[in-house]
């Protein structure tokens, strides 16, 4: 059992002072009180949260770590760049130097702006993209941050007027009928294409190079959002994992392992125009996160750590889905994603949405009950053990026998 | 002074940084007669890549407010470096920020964690628009880059029309510009955003008439506190004038040099924001909200806006009285506040003046701006007065304003 006195204390005051905590449905147990919500400190593989419980992580900050909580070399040169200063009145070379390695890295980075979140830098590229192909209208598909030109095409779009939900339209992954439907009746009105590249499925053979093809003839910009993908599919993120080149692609997330920065990167005729632009944020070029970035890259730019990610995945999975088969929940439960980053599905039969619910706070909390951090989406680090691993799927067995009467 | 290397930083920078720098103010610092690139910064004296130091007036665009590598800021912001800066869910560092700003700022009721004063403005914007159910935002002044800020600016490119026909700017102290907007408009308005100083103080009566306009018609009134907050009081623009808004927003100072800013309000449109959908990965990042926690602390127990407004005070005496002796009152203005002087010219840009002179006013900025690099000043023209600052530093900036504005009365631009 955990004990989470203190966590439950402080949810009271917290509530009442910082709104908005319950808009992650599949968050709600971490906010009844009976899984953690605040948390410490972390190391490795491992977070503490604030009644010292130490749980065996795979939130990895949505995806924000990659080599592991609190990383001695990133930190050391985080903490080197804190005794020079945090924000300048002009620019750091740092941004030089980090700048030049995602060049490096990635295909299509011939020019790099940075930014502090995702959201940020998917923003400047819908602008830049407007910019450059004087239209308005964006089609995406997948989750691309808070801004309201993404924001519009979801249920999430309170707040945003209707006039600019028009502006923004969402296709189907992996089918490029919807995406030539959708141009067909905009025709010389698509500004650009945004697009993850591997969420929950793989692109089908050829979608990519046909997405692009289409793009091209239309004169549509083509944006990779690599926030998730950057780093952790590839070196050179999934544009050259596919071996797709887009004009623009963002990074976010893992690239200063949980430092705050992101990156519009693309190729130099597109870039070159975002002078013309205005995009200024006073912390963009902090240099703290640009110092951990910098060193983070170092560290990424090793096809090995990639393949270690890919290999660990494909052992869980593999696990995974043996439980999945002893418990006879094939039908139920599905995994899906990229090895580095696996996504549980739960699928009920019925269309009684609290039953669905429920059962996944009660996979939640059963498993933090066993001191794993476990949200439904799992990202695999750097320093996950085979040990850890073995554990979690242990841990998964016993939580689907547990809970298997709820499926039937 | 040895400019070489910033020289060459220029001409890499410029290849692979668009515009040569993320920050959009490197206007007369890429021609490589000043700094172009700084490495290190000490209380109110700052190194470039050439190793020369400057006494710095622009302070990080005005997030130094204490000055650089502060001792206990960095010592905050190692000890969350050192257990994970970013890790999953929440942290009780983001209650005791909230609650130090509570403290501080008389409209916050409760808050909500942004990186830059971009995002919540913004998110300001977006909930006024849901808590009203109307579509028009009026501004005031700069609030950051996104669209509806943007729109209406001279660098426009990439906004959608449908954007640019929802924002509208009005007048800073001209009250019947709003009221104009609001016939036009039909009322259909979700809120007034502004900012309370920026070249100007509020006319008498101003901000009151604003306030009550906007209860009466159910606008929400938008306070943007960024550059303001923390400087020219402790408990923002907002106290000083004695005005409460619905909702206000800071950042900048807020962290001293790291990045966080908030979005503080009224209970009943804040708990808003369980249907208005804000997440961001950084948001909750410790390293920021630690420093945050202990310069607001500073803050709270220190009169830091106090202090900081007298030094300022001390030099726009001077700049006027320079200003004065050289009769350049007809040209040259100071604007701003005490703690943030902006070195400003009169509205006839094409006076006579510069007619005599046949200088352009760019001219004339640039020969300012390079005439303080000569002389180891940091300078943009927009001076962040920091608590750093020492009597000395203040005297040096005076004396050079001096010379120079000796020299464009004599016509040696």
């Amino acid at each position: 059992m955990i004990r989470l006195n203190k966590n439950k204390l402080f949810l009271k005051g917290y509530k009442n002072l910082i709104p908005g905590t319950k808009i992650f449905d599949r968050f709600d147990p971490f906010m009844i009180g009976q899984t953690p919500y605040f948390f410490k400190k972390g190391k490795g593989s491992y977070s503490w949260d604030i009644d010292n419980n130490k749980y065996l992580d795979f939130h990895m900050s949505l995806g924000s770590i990659i080599l592991g909580y609190s990383h001695e070399k990133v930190n050391h040169s985080a903490k080197k760049q804190l005794l020079k200063g945090m924000t300048f009145s002009l620019m750091n070379d740092l941004e030089i130097e980090t700048a030049r390695k995602m060049i490096k890295m990635i295909p299509s980075a011939e020019m790099v702006r940075f930014g502090k979140n995702g959201s940020d830098v998917l923003a400047a590229g819908v602008r830049l993209a407007r910019y450059i192909t004087k239209r308005d209208k964006v089609i995406s598909c997948g989750w691309h941050g808070i801004h309201d030109w993404s924001l519009a095409n979801t249920s999430r779009n309170y707040g945003i007027p209707n006039e600019i939900k028009k502006l923004s339209l969402k296709f189907e992954f992996n089918n490029i009928e919807s995406l030539h439907n959708l141009i067909k009746k905009n025709k010389n009105e698509v500004a650009c294409i945004v697009m993850d590249l591997c969420a929950k499925y793989y692109p089908k053979k050829g979608f990519l190079n046909e997405v692009k093809k289409i793009a091209k003839k239309n004169k549509i910009l083509l944006i990779f959002d690599e926030i998730i993908t950057g780093f952790r599919l590839h070196p050179g993120g999934a544009q050259k994992y596919f071996g797709v080149t887009p004009d623009l692609s963002c990074f976010g997330k893992g690239l200063a392992n949980g430092f705050p920065l992101s990156a519009l990167v693309g190729k130099k005729r597109y870039m070159r125009k975002a002078n013309d632009l205005f995009y200024s944020l006073t912390f963009a070029g902090e240099s703290i996160s640009l110092a951990a970035g910098s060193t983070a890259l170092d560290i990424y730019n090793d096809l090995k750590l990639s393949k270690e990610l890919e290999n660990k995945g494909n052992y869980l999975i593999n696990k995974l889905q043996k439980a999945i088969d002893e418990n006879s929940l094939n039908d139920n439960i599905k995994i899906y994603g990229m090895p580095c980053r696996p996504i549980i599905e739960i699928k009920h039969y019925s269309k009684n949405l609290s039953i669905k619910k429920t059962l996944s706070l009660n996979l939640i909390k059963d498993f933090a009950k066993k001191k794993i951090l476990y949200n439904g989406s799992i990202f695999i680090c750097k320093t996950h053990t085979l040990k850890e691993l073995n554990y979690m799927s242990l841990i998964f067995n016993e939580v689907l026998e547990k809970n298997k009467k709820y499926f039937k | 002074m040895k400019l070489e290397k910033s020289r060459r930083i220029i001409r890499v920078a410029k290849k692979i940084l668009p515009g040569g720098s993320t920050f959009n103010k490197t206007a007369f610092f890429d021609e490589g007669k000043t700094p172009f690139c700084l490495v290190k910064g000490n209380k109110s004296e700052v190194t470039d890549i050439d190793g020369n130091n400057y006494t710095d007036f622009m302070n990080g665009l005005g997030c130094n407010l204490l000055g650089y590598n502060i001792g206990f800021i960095n010592r905050a912001v190692e000890k969350e470096i050192n257990n994970g800066c970013l890790l999953p869910f929440a942290s009780d560092l983001e209650i005791q920020v909230a609650k130090k700003l509570k403290k501080l700022i008389p409209s916050a009721e409760m808050v909500r964690f942004g990186k830059n004063g971009s995002d919540v403005l913004t998110q300001a914007v977006k909930l006024s628009r849901y808590c009203t159910n109307k579509k028009h935002v009026i501004f005031g002044g700069y609030h950051g880059w996104h669209d509806w800020v943007i729109g209406s600016s001279s660098r426009s490119g990439g906004i959608p029309e449908a954007e640019k026909k929802i924002s509208h700017k009005f007048i800073f102290n001209d009250f019947n510009s709003i009221l104009k907007l609001h016939k036009k408009l039909n009322g259909n308005i979700a809120c007034i955003v502004m900012d309370l100083v920026a070249r100007y103080y509020p006319e008498k009566n101003f901000l009151k008439k604003v306030r009550d306009f906007c209860s009466k018609n159910k606008i929400l009134l938008v306070f943007d506190e960024i550059v303001t907050g923390f400087r020219i009081n402790k408990g923002g623009a907002q106290t000083f004038f004695k005005v409460t808004p619905d909702l206000s927003c800071f950042g900048k100072a807020m962290g001293n040099g790291m990045p966080i800013s908030a979005l503080v309000g009224k209970k009943q449109y804040m708990k808003k924001f369980n249907d208005v959908f804000y997440a961001m990965n950084f948001v909750g990042e410790k390293a920021s909200l630690a420093a945050a926690k202990v310069t607001l602390d500073y803050y709270l127990k220190n009169d830091v806006a106090k202090e900081i407004n007298k030094k300022g005070n001390f030099l726009s005496t001077q700049l006027k009285k320079i200003i004065k002796k050289y009769k350049l009152n007809n040209f040259i203005q100071i604007q701003g506040m005490s703690s943030r002087i902006i070195i400003g010219f009169k509205n006839n840009l094409d006076s006579d003046f510069l007619k005599k002179k046949s200088a352009d006013i760019d001219q004339i900025v640039r020969f300012m701006i390079q005439t303080f690099a000569e002389n180891k000043i940091l300078c943009n023209l927009s001076v962040f007065i920091n608590k750093s600052h020492s009597k000395k530093d203040l005297t040096k900036f005076a004396k050079i304003f001096d010379q120079i504005c000796y020299k464009i009365s004599n016509s040696k631009v």
